[in-house]
Order: C-alpha cells, then structure tokens, then sequence
C-alpha cells in the first residue's frame, strides 16, 4: 500500500511529468482520485524498489528551486537507465489512462497499438490527452448540446475538465 | 419437428429492418414471431460503456459480445482483418481475398444500429438509374419519387435532426409523404454544425472541382437536436461509433421494443441457419434454427417455425448464408436462388481517409463523430469516367485515420518530450487535426460474393461465411478521385495533406501504381437485389422472391447499387414501404 507521503511525490513528480498542476492530477475533493488508482497501478507493476527509488530521487528534487525541479528531473529520472522508462510509462498512463505492458525496450518502442491495460473505466473518463485537446474523452462529455459550435474554453483555462 | 403457430410472419433479424417490419406489422394487427441470433436488449447500456472505456482498441464492436471468434454470435471484427490471409482464420469471416471486406456487423438485439454513425442521407434520383444515366452499374426497380414518401415517413419513424433547405441539391426534392402538393419538414431541427465546419467551410471559399461547384452541407443525422420520441438531445460525446452513452442517437431497440410493446414475440439466442420449401406449392414452409444459452456452451435445442409468410432480415451477409444453406436436391441453388444471384454483388462504401493539419485550430475531438460533409461530388458528368463519393468531415481529429491521440501521445513521450512542452506541443497538433473520409460508390461484381463456408463452421455447427471480393477498375478510380479533391480542398485550406497510405497493410491495393488503403464504412449491401428480371435479381420491386410467393427480404441486401448514401435511412425507408406492401396485398 502506498502512504501518503508516496502519494505526495507521486503526485509532485507527476506534475512535473505531464505539465499540469498537482491540484489539476488531484483535486482536493474528488469522489475518485485516479492519482490514487495510478500510484497502485505503478506499484503493483514495477518492481518495489525502483519505485521507491524514483519516489526519493523526487523528493530529494522536490527541495530545490521549483524553476530547476524539471532539468533535475530530466537529468536524474528521465535520463536514468532504469527510471526512465518507468516515468515514460507514468506520462502515458496519466495522458492515455493505459499501463503499457512493454515499455523499456528501446528497440520496440511504445505505440498506439501496443499492449497494455487501461486502468480503470474512472481513469479513462479522466485522461489528459483530452484536455491537451481542449475536448473530452470520446464517449464521456459532461457537456450539453450545441457546445460544438464555439470555441472551447483556453488550454489552461481555471474552467476545464481537468 | 414443426411447431404449429398462430403467427402470421415470422421475421428472421432484430435490426433496424427487422424491428421496423415487426413494428409497422403488430401496427396493422398482425401477429409477429422475431428470431434473433443474439442476446436480448441489455436494461440499460452501462455495461456495454464499461466494456468500451475498458477495450484498448475502441473498434466500432468494442462494446458488444461476444469477445472471441468461437462463440454462437460471433461477428467480423476490424482486428481481425490485420491478419485476413491466416489459416486456419483467427476471424469469423474466411476471407478469400483478393482484398478482405473490411466492415463490419453485429449480431445482438438491434444490430448494427448501436454503431452506426446516424447519417441519414437519402439517396440522389440519378442513383435509381446510374446505368441509364452514366452507363455504370444497376438501376434501381423504381425511381426516387417512388421512394421519396418512404424517407419522409423513415425520418420521423427513426427521427432525423436536418433543414430540407439544406438538403434540396443533386435533384432532390421534398415534398409531404401523404399529399405532394405539401410541403416536408424534417421531425427536429438540424444539429447545430461544428466550429471546425463553419472553419473549413470559410476557408474552401469558392472552389469548383470536377465541374461541381464545392461546399460544405450539414449532414441529416437521426440523432436528437430537441427531444424526440422520449429520448433526451445530443450531448456531443463524440462517440456514435462505437457507442452513444445516452442514446441521444436512434438504434433499432427502440423499434424492437416498440415491436413487443405491442405484442410482438422475440426469441432471442435463436439462430436460424437453413429455410425449408414445400416442393410441390413452392412456398417457404418453415425457418430452422438452433438455440444456446451460454454462448460458449453449444446448442442446447434446435427446432422449426412456420406461419404464412416470411421476412428476412439477418442482414447482407447472414441472409444470403442462410438462404444457400438452405439447398436441396430439389434447389440445388438453396431458397430463392434461381438467379443464382444470392450472395452475389456484395459491396460496401470503400472509404478513402485524408487527413491535414489545418492552417488554425479547429478543435476537433468535439460534437457527434461528423456534422457536415462535402456532397458536392456525389453527382454530376464524371460518374461516366469514376465513381462518385460523399466528403464526410469527421469531428474526431485523426482519431481513425492514425488511432490518435493515442499514436502521437505515444509519439511525443517516445522522443523525450514531457512536461509544459508535451502538453503544449499536444495541443498544437491535436486542435489542428482533419480528416475527410470519403464514401466511393462501389459497383456491383457477380464474383463479389459471399457463400457459406464448407471448410469452417461457428460454435453452433452453421457454416460461417466465406468472402471473396475485390474493387472493380471504375470504383478504384473513384478512389483516387476521391484522393486528389481532397488533396485540392486541402490546397485551397492552406491545409498541409499528411495521408501517407503504409504499403505494408494488409488492406493495401494499387491504382495506377499508387498505393491506397481500403477502410470499409460497415455498410454492407446488394447480395439478394431487387429487380424486375428474374433471371438478375434475387426480389421483385416488393422485395419478394421471384422463387417463392410467401418470402419477403428487407435490409441492404435488396440494394442493386448503392449510391454514396449512408445506407440505414434507405433501409429503414424500403422496409417501410415493402411492409406498407405486405399490408394492403398479401396479408390483407
């Protein structure tokens, strides 16, 4: 099980991942955190302390300058042999809601078409791929009819479903 | 053994076809048996949108059962047609080739209507009689005045959102089903069109192609704009294909339902495989069936049926395996194929995917899968050199032409990027996304055929269909027609053309040395045509078997050629009038 404080940097990691804020991945009040269901998925898929190795690798970035966080994360995750391919697999699932069966072989590079298992019904509703798209998931509008017809609301607009 | 009945039709399918007859039938009193080969109406679609948010692949049979190739109602499956050639075939369908036919169907209460799109053009009056007109293909038994009351009154049995101001181009006309000296209203008012179309339809100005002035048409769609028939308005979930959460689209369990309400009987998990004939009246005498519980379980009874008359609505490829499942010594062709046509002149709408990153944002991924489409070349001069085809603007980004968001996510995370620039970078290729798919009008070919398979049969012992089919020189040609406009549309956009057809698909095909990838529309027609000779056709302009005086067929199978309309409204329109038919005639 994961404690808070994992939950914490995983969610602080994420941010920095994905490009949206840690209140947009968890919300203070929502009735299904899918950053909670990620954060299971990842410690049940990779290996117990390689998670807990890319977890204290953050919080140890989460100290520095929030302005040099994400080249400390580059250089010390993403560039990371072992933990790279992991945080690659975190940024798919949180955009796509999908664990990536395959993912750390450089010469078989993930695809749309690649194996893996979408999370849950609840993290496909929530995948950021959506909101990058300033749309909704296919299948779970919560919006009304004739909304089509304009704009949507900007990128980072307080308003989006994110 | 027969069982004895009290109906007056039995009615083979409990799709739109089926469920209208079975409708408009109980309507005028008569009593109704439906057999259909899958699973009953679920109480609510909760469990089909489980299945589809879970499915890695949101094919357009995603939702739906069964999962596997070996169960009582399995069904093609477009995963299945990446490996078509492998033997034994990992798919229901035993595709022969030259090409695989690469849509799709299903097999449970309502049928294909859970994912269909909900266009709901009708067809053009020189599509009745393209041969007449431009020397190509078949005409029709009839023309569209003939058949236009019938789209009035399957417009507003089914409820189509559209404007006739729109609509009124190519020849066609409207007028009041019941009194032609009235004007027609459609049942609810057009869905309001996508930002993306009022973008494109600014940006393609004024473009002439192929001696066809171009323009960007709402589409007439039978999905709610106000609510209609107890069913709540559209809320754009951009998810007809494969599954519309709310219903806010019709699908043919609202007649299946109707039907019952009125008394008519539906066994469901009853599969017919075979008629039988009376040789010495030539009547249809019974329909032959198989029933299971557990899909995965076998048959657990068989049996047969019989009343008066018979309609069969299984669908353009069920119907006709059926129908040649069912020889005899004395019909060595099977039931109703003196012509020898049964199962022959399969065609769908093979349909040409162009995509473009637009010059501004159109923010697709927004609104019902297609609003509008470019239905300027659906008709003119050119039909004598190529086939024609509809633009249909897909509101879905390149979501079928290259799986995204799913491939450039992907993509993107693969070469380094994260953080504020993936997010960025996403955004700034995703808002810019479109794509045409084009619906080419394929002629019929008497080798394009389906028969029932003597090597491979389903889980219930019936043989499964086996599919031989290819596109003839003149539909190929409309192809790449359809390819060029799209590319000169794009020009004119100052959109940049990003179609890159991959040569190692397996739906591959050449025309004049280029290569070109064929996508089927799920629309799936012509293999028991109507017309007068009956030595050509497998119906008369009743849809009733030149061979036999008791046995009706309704669906897309009767289509002798297809035009470059969405196929279901022009069901649901000869189903109506044949039943109409039926009424007044034989059943009076």
């Amino acid at each position: 099980m994961s404690s808070n404080q994992d939950l914490t940097d995983f969610v602080g990691l994420s941010a920095i991942l994905t490009g949206f804020g840690a209140d947009d991945l968890n919300p203070q009040f929502s009735p299904a955190p899918v950053a909670v269901e990620y954060l299971q998925t990842l410690q049940s898929k990779v290996d117990a302390a390689l998670v807990s190795r890319m977890l204290s690798t953050y919080q140890t970035i989460s100290g520095l300058p929030p302005a040099e966080q994400p080249a400390a994360v580059q250089s010390q995750i993403l560039a990371d042999p072992q933990l790279g391919p992991v945080a690659r697999n975190v940024i798919r699932m949180w955009y796509l809601s999908i664990w990536y069966t395959d993912y750390s072989d450089p010469n078989n590079p993930v695809t749309g078409f690649s194996d893996g298992t979408v999370v849950s019904s609840n993290a496909y509703t929530k995948g950021l791929a959506w909101d990058a798209a300033q749309a909704h998931p296919m299948g779970y509008s919560e919006m009304h009819y004739g909304y089509w017809a304009t704009e949507p609301p900007p990128l980072d607009s307080p308003d989006d479903n994110s | 053994m027969t069982e004895q009945t009290n109906y007056d039709v039995i009615i083979v399918g409990a799709g739109i076809a089926g469920g209208l007859a079975a409708y408009k039938l109980a309507q005028a009193g008569k009593r109704v048996l439906v057999l259909d080969g899958g699973p009953g109406i679920p109480p609510n679609r909760g469990e089909y949108m489980e299945k589809f948010y879970l499915e890695m692949a949101k094919t357009p049979e995603s939702p739906y059962p069964p999962d596997t190739g070996d169960e009582a109602n399995s069904r093609p499956r477009i995963m299945d047609l990446i490996s078509w050639k492998t033997r034994p075939p990992t798919g229901y369908l035993i595709q022969e080739g030259p090409l695989p036919f690469s849509s799709t169907y299903e097999r449970v209460a309502g049928g294909t209507t859970w994912h269909w799109l909900g266009t709901s053009l009708r067809l053009l009056p020189n599509d009745f009689h393209i041969q007449t007109a431009y020397g190509h293909g078949v005409d029709w038994p009839y023309g569209y005045d003939d058949l236009q009351p019938w789209y009035g009154r399957a417009e507003w049995e089914i409820g189509v959102a559209a404007e006739v101001s729109h609509q009124e181009y190519h020849g066609l006309t409207f007028w009041d089903p019941d009194d032609p000296a009235k004007p027609y209203s459609y049942p609810m008012p057009e869905i309001l069109q996508t930002y993306q179309d009022q973008v494109v339809a600014r940006l393609i100005g004024d473009l002439t192609l192929e001696g066809q002035q171009v323009s960007v048409s709402p589409t007439p769609q039978a999905r709610n704009s106000i609510p209609f028939d107890d069913r709540r308005v559209c809320a754009g979930n951009t998810n007809c294909i494969p599954i519309c959460p709310i219903q806010a689209k019709y699908d043919a369990t609202i007649h299946v339902g109707k039907a019952q309400n009125l008394g008519v009987e539906v066994w469901y998990k009853t599969v017919a495989y075979s008629l039988g004939v009376d040789n010495e009246t030539g009547l249809v005498s019974g329909v032959n069936y198989k029933q299971y519980e557990d899909p995965k379980g076998g048959v657990t009874n068989t049996g047969t049926v019989s009343a008066p008359f018979y309609i069969m609505a299984a669908h353009a490829i069920e119907t006709p395996k059926i129908l040649l499942n069912s020889r005899s010594n004395e019909l060595p062709n099977g039931v109703a194929n003196l012509s020898d046509q049964v199962g022959r002149n399969l065609m769908d709408h093979p349909t040409q995917l162009s995509w473009a990153l637009m010059p501004e944002p159109v923010y697709p991924y927004r609104g019902p899968l297609a609003t509008s489409g470019v239905e300027s070349l659906r008709d003119g001069d050119f039909r004598k050199e190529h086939a024609p085809f509809r633009m249909e603007m897909g509101n879905e980004g390149w979501n079928w032409a290259t799986n995204d968001p799913w491939g450039s996510v992907n993509q993107f995370i693969g070469e380094g990027q994260f953080g504020p620039a993936l997010k960025n970078n996403l955004n700034a290729l995703l808002v810019k996304q479109f794509r045409f798919g084009s619906l080419v009008e394929q002629m019929p070919l008497s080798t394009n055929r389906i028969v029932p398979s003597t090597q491979y049969a389903d889980a219930l012992g019936i043989p499964r269909p086996e599919i031989t089919y290819d596109l003839d020189p003149y539909t190929r040609a409309g192809y790449a027609a359809a390819r060029q406009n799209a590319n000169a549309i794009f020009a004119k956009m100052g959109a940049t053309d990003l179609t890159k057809p991959d040569p190692t698909s397996s739906r591959v095909f050449y025309y004049n040395d280029q290569p070109y990838i064929l996508n089927g529309a799920g629309h799936t027609m012509g293999t028991y045509r109507m017309g007068g000779d009956r030595k050509r056709f497998v119906l008369d302009a009743d849809q009733r078997s030149h061979d036999h005086p008791n046995l009706f067929m309704v669906g897309s199978g009767v289509f002798p050629s297809v035009g470059t309309s969405n196929p279901t409204l022009t069901i649901a329109a000869t189903t109506l009038k044949t039943v109409d038919n039926m009424i007044k005639t034989v059943l009076k």
